[in-house]
């Protein structure tokens, strides 16, 4: 392998480490400022930074960049180096220097503002790591593992990255020069963490712990209460008379209540919530409702959504749930077994009056001409009662 | 009044066709029986031709049975599910059965109009089909007409479902609903309307459904009465008559069974049947005094029903005149035999009495009758009319009751002394008594009784040679403590009202009726009233709550309870 090549592993990680180095440079009598703009994702596709195959750093790269900038207007010229060095510490395992290099030397007032691009070709650019002994040292086995990580899965291996770098007074104005600058003036320095939280937005863990599935309420602001990796956005939907499973209700409703709480909302937080008083829709009484989590993986190809299973919740007294309750529990045989199962998980059947009205042979009954039915048929003690159910 | 229905052939029908079960396990056919027809009603076999069809005409599965123009069959199968075709309808019979239990059972209807009353059954569904429809029914009443463009499927009481064969397109139908399909394939339902409802009623009441329960022998009455002609007097032959004039079946013998009161043997004499009318002569050496039991034994097929219906056990009576010696004045003695019509007496009806005093020479100025109730303890005069030496007089109904009545005659001389002669001679301190029976022939009758309904009733008491100045139903549901009074609404000589629905409950009503005479007093019938009150069945409706609901993952099921009451 091409030394130069072995040296440019690994990958864009090394090389982004590079870009990361400007720092607040200080010139000698100089103050020099450097600025680092990149973003934190939980998920890093490695294969959006780097070529595999050929070890070398995407020219395309957007949205990372390094400006340095002095506040002497009257500064002219001013020639530095860079050191970097590079550690990394894989989820469950301690701390190792990955690699330690030099880049070359170069004015940094004809290069006020450097990209990716100005690293993708090792060597080729005005600004690279100084060939010559001594230069460039790394971790052969560490950098193997992530190599052989980074072939099986497209995302970089979750860890920390920590970079600290230094940029120093050049021994000269020569950018070939190959001399080690240990010695080297330090105008200042800087450390950074990179923290790749997972190797693939599967990862993240989006779980509703209440309402449990089926549940129904009489009150009209529950709280709900969930577990998250990561944070979340909690959206409610009403579930319409012909909606037949809760995913009809996700996607052919619109949302009742939506709260975000990342970057939106800054004052929702956390692992639970009580349906607000002043929300937008309340909720109602014999309404049903889907409630569903989703958890935000910010990766660098967007924001992925890792979603909870939707929870189906009901609004209702249950009134003729515990008249029917009462009644049939002092039934001994099958009416009463199939009345319980059927109230039980995970049917957690309730009368429901958007469906229809209770009917006596036909002829509609409220609740007070049910209960006074109910009080007559339990003075009955040689009763005999057929339970079904039918499925509409 | 109206004519009351011997049930006599529907309880031996019910015998007949529990009896005819075998024990045994084979399969069979179906057997049903058509227990009424009016006008023209015909029968064919799948082997023979059509011919005409007579109350007990036995079918069979693969019989077919047709109703001409203002014609109507009444069939039953052995669990008492009722057919009733009327007119202008034919029907096919299908079914299979093993032992006591029916397997299959199907009446396919070609055109027509039939109502219904199936009996529940555990497994088998009863099955109506018509060229446009099909429907499975398990213990329901109604009814289904057939023929034209669509077929109408009304039900009454329970719930059946109704399938349109054309289109395969089927639907419950419930208490009080129609079903239509018609013959492109459409299948629709709507609320019963009153016309379809009472078309039902109708039916059921012509059928003679009483509910649950035969009739009981006080239901049974012979219209035209039992006689005796002439009215038994000791030693002198009486002709016995039986007239079943009302009765819809084959009478193939009637038999008359007596005995004189207070003794154990009852003698048969067969009787001559001249079309309904059964009599015979009981020689006069059989007629003793003081009366004369009896009952008479009426074969229908290879049956026998006893009127009275308790037979020897509970026989009816007849009193027997006697010849009676008077006390003597002067040279006179009397001796008489006093007659009383009709015979036998009945309660609550005038009783004309005649005593034939033609063999007494003296001179006679006047005759009175004196009689009074058993426990009363003034006699009443009634002065007789003499015409030849013969005494005749009325006694009013009112007067008749249970469980006798007590005389004595005065007979005035028409001498210097106008001398009175007692006949017996003891008079007021021995009088000659008539055995009065109870009142039982007005019973109340009942529309179709179905349990929380409102029920009517009415009561005719026409028979009572009386003045009725109120009529009282007191009822109330099986088992339950106290009657409530309905007083009826007289019309004429018929009384009617409305039970009160919470008091209609399946499966019996109680009851007693209260009748208040013009001279104060009131009877009960039965006379024991609230002691020992007689029960009507209720029939039982089947009741059906829904109530929709949605389970945790949104579908929706409907919770349904059945019960009947």
């Amino acid at each position: 392998m091409n030394p130069s090549m072995k040296r440019s592993a690994p990958f864009g990680i090394i090389l982004l480490a590079v870009v990361f180095s400007w720092l607040p440079a200080q010139a000698q009598n100089s103050p020099v400022k450097a600025d680092l703009v990149f973003q934190m994702y939980d998920v890093v596709y490695l294969t959006d930074f780097v070529d595999i195959k050929s070890q070398q750093l995407n020219p395309n790269i957007s949205g990372i960049y390094l400006t340095i900038s002095s506040s002497d207007a009257t500064l002219k010229e001013k020639w530095v180096c860079v050191y970097v060095e590079l550690h990394v510490q894989l989820r469950g395992e301690s701390d190792q220097e990955l690699m330690h290099a030099f880049t070359n030397n170069f004015d940094m007032m004809k290069f006020p503002v450097l990209a990716a691009n100005n690293f993708s070709n090792s060597g080729s650019g005005p600004v690279s790591l100084r060939d010559g002994a001594g230069n460039y040292w790394e971790n052969s086995s560490l950098r193997q593992r992530l190599e052989d990580m980074a072939t099986k899965n497209p995302t970089a291996p979750p860890g920390k990255y920590t970079i600290r770098m230094e940029v120093r007074e050049a021994t000269s104005t020569n950018p070939n020069d190959k001399k080690v600058p240990s010695n080297a003036q330090v105008l200042g320095g800087d450390a950074k963490t990179v923290t790749v939280q997972y190797s693939t937005a599967d990862e993240v863990f989006v779980e509703i712990n209440d309402p449990k599935n089926g549940s129904f309420f009489s009150n009209l602001a529950p709280t709900f209460s969930w577990t998250s990796s990561a944070p979340v956005k909690l959206s409610v939907y009403e579930a319409l008379t012909n909606h037949r499973s809760a995913q009809d209700a996700l996607t052919g409703g619109s949302p009742c209540l939506v709260r975000k709480s990342y970057g939106d909302n800054p004052d929702f937080t956390g692992t639970s919530l009580t349906y607000p008083g002043n929300a937008e829709r309340k909720l109602e009484q014999n309404k049903a409702y889907v409630l569903q989590v989703e958890g935000r993986v910010a990766t660098n190809r967007g924001d992925v959504m890792r979603q909870s299973l939707p929870v189906v919740f009901r609004v209702t007294d249950d009134k003729v749930g515990q008249m029917l309750d009462n009644f049939l529990n002092s039934f001994s045989g099958s009416a009463s077994a199939t009345y319980a199962t059927l109230r039980a998980d995970p049917n957690n059947w309730v009368a429901w009056s958007p469906y229809g009205n209770t009917t006596l042979d036909g002829s509609t009954l409220t609740d007070v001409d049910l209960q006074n039915l109910i009080n007559d048929l339990a003075k009955n003690s040689d009763l005999k009662i057929q339970l079904g159910v039918e499925n509409q | 009044m109206t004519k009351k229905i011997v049930t006599i052939c529907v309880l031996v029908l019910l015998g007949v066709l529990s009896l005819g079960q075998k024990t045994q396990q084979d399969k069979k056919d179906i057997s049903a029986y058509i227990v009424k027809v009016i006008r023209d009603v015909n029968m064919k076999s799948p082997t023979t031709g059509w011919q005409k069809a007579v109350p007990l005409s036995k079918l069979k599965s693969g019989y077919e049975v047709q109703t001409d123009k203002g014609s109507l069959a009444m069939i039953l199968f052995a669990d008492q599910s009722k057919l009733i075709l009327r007119e202008k309808s034919t029907v096919t019979i299908r079914g299979e059965v093993q032992g006591k239990e029916i397997l299959s059972r199907s009446v396919h209807m070609d055109r027509g109009n039939m109502i219904f009353n199936v009996k529940k059954a555990e497994t088998e569904q009863f099955r109506f089909s018509s060229p446009i429809s099909v429907a499975s029914i398990r213990g329901t009443e109604g009814g289904y007409n057939t023929g034209g463009s669509a077929d109408f499927f009304t039900i009454s009481s329970g719930l059946a479902e109704f399938t349109n064969s054309i289109s395969g397109r089927s639907t419950m139908v419930s208490t009080g609903n129609t079903g239509i399909a018609d013959s492109s394939g459409g299948m629709n339902i709507r609320k019963a309307n009153k016309k379809e409802l009472d078309n039902i009623e109708n039916g059921s009441k012509e059928g003679g459904d009483q509910g649950h329960s035969a009739g009981s022998a006080r239901n049974v009455t012979v219209s035209g009465t039992i006689g005796f002609d002439p009215s038994p007097s000791v030693g002198n032959a009486t002709t016995a008559k039986l007239d079943l004039s009302p009765t819809d079946t084959v009478i193939s013998r009637v038999a008359f069974f007596y005995r004189t009161k207070g003794t154990t043997q009852f003698t048969q004499a067969d009787m001559s049947l001249d079309g309904k009318i059964a009599s015979v002569e009981v020689p006069g050496a059989k007629i003793q005094s003081p009366g004369l039991e009896y009952y008479f034994a009426i074969s229908i097929g290879n049956h026998t029903l006893n009127l009275p219906s308790g037979g020897s056990g509970a026989p009816g009576s007849v009193n027997v005149s006697k010849a009676v010696t008077s006390s003597t004045s002067g040279l006179v003695t009397i001796t008489a035999t006093p007659v009383f019509n009709p015979s036998p007496v009945r309660s609550f009806t005038n009783i004309q009495s005649s005593l034939d005093l033609s063999s007494v020479t003296a001179t006679l100025s006047g005759v009175t009758l004196r009689y009074r109730r058993s426990g009363d303890a003034v006699f009443k005069s009634l002065a007789l009319t003499l015409s030849n030496k013969i005494a005749n007089g009325t006694v009013p109904g009112i007067d008749v009751r249970a469980p006798e009545l007590e005389y004595y005659f005065e007979i005035k001389l028409a001498d210097s002394l106008n001398a009175e002669i007692l006949l017996p001679g003891d008079g007021a301190s021995n009088p000659m008594k008539i055995t009065v029976p109870p009142l039982t022939r007005i019973a109340p009758e009942f529309g179709l009784l179905k349990s929380k309904n409102v029920g009517s009733v009415r009561v005719d008491f026409s028979s009572l040679q009386a003045n009725v100045t109120a009529v009282s139903l007191f009822y109330r549901k099986q088992n339950d403590q106290t009657f409530t009074e309905l007083i009826l609404t007289p019309s004429g000589q018929v009384a009617s009202g409305q039970l009160a629905a919470e008091k209609v409950r399946f499966p019996k009503l109680e009851y007693y009726t209260s009748i208040r005479l013009d001279d104060g007093s009131t009877i009960f019938i039965p006379e024991d009233g609230a002691s020992n009150p007689e029960a009507t069945a209720v029939q039982a409706i089947q009741r059906e709550l829904r109530i929709p609901g949605q389970t945790g993952s949104l579908q929706k099921k409907v919770l349904v309870l059945k019960w009947s009451e």
